[in-house]
């Protein structure tokens, strides 16, 4: 056990610092814990401010409102604290979905070609078309997308086509490599061949295109709260934009924190996740590592 | 009984005016130990003959049989012992090992997989022995680095390593040291030579570089293959001292000699067309014909020439030269 254990940190000791080797990249890891912790352990120190005060509508930052306060007087800080759960919740549900779907389907098509590729194709094809946000619109007003977990399962369900082309026609170079056909003549089997020799050379692409689906799904479902066709209950950053916008925040000058915030939060989580993705792609390209 | 023998095997890639006959109507046997060059061209399908007699492409036409037996029909399990007994080296060495795993997980897969050793220490010391006969030394040292850490000659010996983790009888290696820096080229051939004398592997050199042939088949034999059909074959010295086909003398005539006086003296065959045809629109009969210096009207471009017999060992297929030698060095 204690083994097990000890061989458990010292890869993750190993992952970290080959991870540090891109600095940029290890400070969107770290940015990303943070927006993490911030988001998941926040709350508990710092409780959503719901109590209306009119005496301090639109303050700017201050010692005691970090970020100003919104158009009922309410902190906005504790607004932003607890509204980033639902927005990640939904992105890695959506990246994650969309991700596997891809990865499966496409490494699958690429692989088996014939009669399995043409169907796989055809109904990427389909997907591929069908403009992804006026059916959003369609689907919010029929189905009541009030569970953030059918939101991200949605958004992850039409995210998939372009990802699993790319991983599709990538798997189609790579079962011609001489080191896949080493391992067919070595009898290492098909699982192998798949998992083992293929899809860890498409790792990069896999976690870049996961990334980017993330921040996909982010976008679209605040389009989706700020056409107000996904009633979330409580604070969410793009309730808040909505809420700003609604209010007309754009339209006074006293608001700019009010309406900023929401927008500065997304900014940084979607630049955390993308430049996180440069130190990943150390993890899994071995020849991107200069240190080691 | 031959180890692996290849019966009228073709194999044609393509559809309709796309189609291309890579392999014509091949046979040929190796036994057991023995050593067997392929010889020719670019392009003129000594790769998809290695692809075929490795079991990794299936031939369009014809036979393949190990130990007598068509590949083709075998049960599941003789179809396995097939598998792991006939293994192939890549030419390229950037190309074969996979970027992303080390030498230690290279090498250590396949014998876990296949269980030819117990459990990880087993696999550790059977792999640092692999790479030790392939004189990766001091193995310890190779076993946590990248393929992109290594030269392409320690390559080659990586994938010969993972080859050897199988112990196969038959090595297919096609242009295994054709990409690889002159200087290193005799160490790793005398590596491969060594692997034939102590584990008695048997070896099809596929090779478009003669002297590479000479070197490595000395004890064995060369088969000459020009746009898919072997035009001659025999043992090594007789196909190098008396060569008959007119391909084969064009091809020894050029292979270039080091040393200047011999180099001289000797003659060039002159051919009367230095282009070879697009294998898409063979020419009919004999496809040497529109570069053959014996070309012979009415007869070559008629009829496809059968491999025939010679007495002086193998066969030759060219009813015009066959029985004709001619002097290379004056």
């Amino acid at each position: 056990m204690g083994s097990v254990f000890l061989g458990a940190v010292q890869s993750i000791g190993a992952t970290l610092r080959i991870m540090s080797y891109n600095k940029v990249g290890f400070a969107g890891f770290i940015a990303v814990l943070f927006l993490l912790f911030m988001t998941f352990i926040g709350p508990f120190f710092v409780p959503l401010d719901t109590k209306t005060k009119v005496d301090q509508i639109y303050q700017p930052p201050s010692a005691q409102h970090w970020m100003g306060t919104d158009h009922q007087g309410r902190d906005i800080f504790s607004q932003i604290v607890n509204g980033g759960k639902d927005v990640i919740i939904v992105a890695v549900v959506a990246g994650a979905l969309s991700t596997l779907i891809a990865v499966t389907f496409g490494t699958l098509a690429g692989f088996a070609g014939g009669q399995v590729d043409a169907i796989i194709i055809s109904i990427t094809d389909i997907v591929l078309t069908i403009p992804q946000l006026p059916l959003l619109l369609v689907l919010a007003a029929l189905i009541k997308l009030n569970n953030i977990f059918y939101l991200g399962l949605i958004l992850g369900a039409l995210g998939w086509p372009s990802l699993l082309r790319a991983v599709r026609s990538q798997a189609l170079s790579l079962k011609q490599r001489d080191f896949v056909e080493a391992a067919r003549a070595l009898d290492l089997g098909t699982m192998h061949i798949i998992f083992r020799e293929i899809v860890p050379n498409m790792m990069t692409y896999i976690i870049i295109s996961f990334a980017l689906a993330m921040t996909g799904a982010i976008y679209a479902q605040v389009a989706l709260v700020l056409f107000g066709l996904v009633p979330f209950s409580g604070s969410n950053w793009g309730v808040m934009l909505s809420l700003a916008w609604v209010r007309g925040a754009i339209y006074f000058k006293d608001s700019i924190w009010y309406i900023m915030m929401p927008v500065a939060a997304i900014v940084v989580l979607q630049l955390s996740i993308v430049t996180m993705t440069r130190s990943l792609e150390l993890v899994f390209n071995p020849r991107l590592r200069s240190g080691a | 009984m031959a180890l692996i023998e290849l019966k009228n095997v073709s194999r044609t890639f393509g559809k309709g005016d796309e189609r291309v006959v890579a392999v014509d109507n091949v046979s040929f046997a190796i036994d057991e130990g023995e050593v067997l060059c392929l010889v020719g061209e670019s392009g003129c399908g000594k790769s998809t003959t290695g692809k075929i007699v490795a079991g990794l492409l299936e031939p369009t036409r014809g036979q393949v049989l190990f130990d007598g037996q068509d590949i083709s029909k075998l049960d599941k399990d003789s179809f396995r012992r097939y598998r792991h007994a006939v293994q192939i080296i890549h030419q390229d060495p950037y190309a074969s090992l996979n970027p992303t795993q080390t030498v230690r997980q290279i090498i250590t897969r396949p014998l876990l997989r296949h269980h030819k050793v117990s459990g990880r220490d087993g696999a550790e010391k059977r792999a640092i022995e692999l790479l030790e006969i392939v004189d990766l030394t001091p193995a310890h040292d190779f076993m946590d680095k990248y393929p992109h850490q290594l030269s392409g000659g320690q390559r080659q010996r990586v994938s010969v390593a993972r080859a050897l983790t199988v112990e196969p009888r038959f090595i297919v290696a096609d242009e295994a040291v054709s990409m690889v820096d002159v200087s290193i080229r005799v160490s790793l051939l005398n590596m491969l030579s060594r692997l034939q004398e102590e584990f008695n592997v048997t070896f099809l050199f596929i090779t478009h570089d003669l002297a590479l042939a000479k070197y490595f088949a000395w004890e064995g034999r060369i088969s000459v293959m020009y746009l898919g059909r072997i035009v001659e074959d025999g043992p090594t010295r007789r196909v190098v001292m008396d060569p008959r086909h007119p391909y084969t003398q064009a091809l020894l005539s050029a292979v270039p000699e080091a040393d200047p006086e011999l180099a001289r003296r000797k003659k060039r065959i002159q051919l009367r067309s230095a282009d070879i045809p697009s294998l898409l629109d063979l020419p009919p009969g004999c496809t040497f014909h529109p570069r053959c210096p014996y070309f012979v009207e009415g007869r070559c471009d008629a009829e496809v020439p059968l491999l025939a017999g010679i007495p002086e060992g193998g066969r030759v297929a060219c009813p015009v030269r066959k029985d004709v030698s001619i002097q290379l060095v004056e």
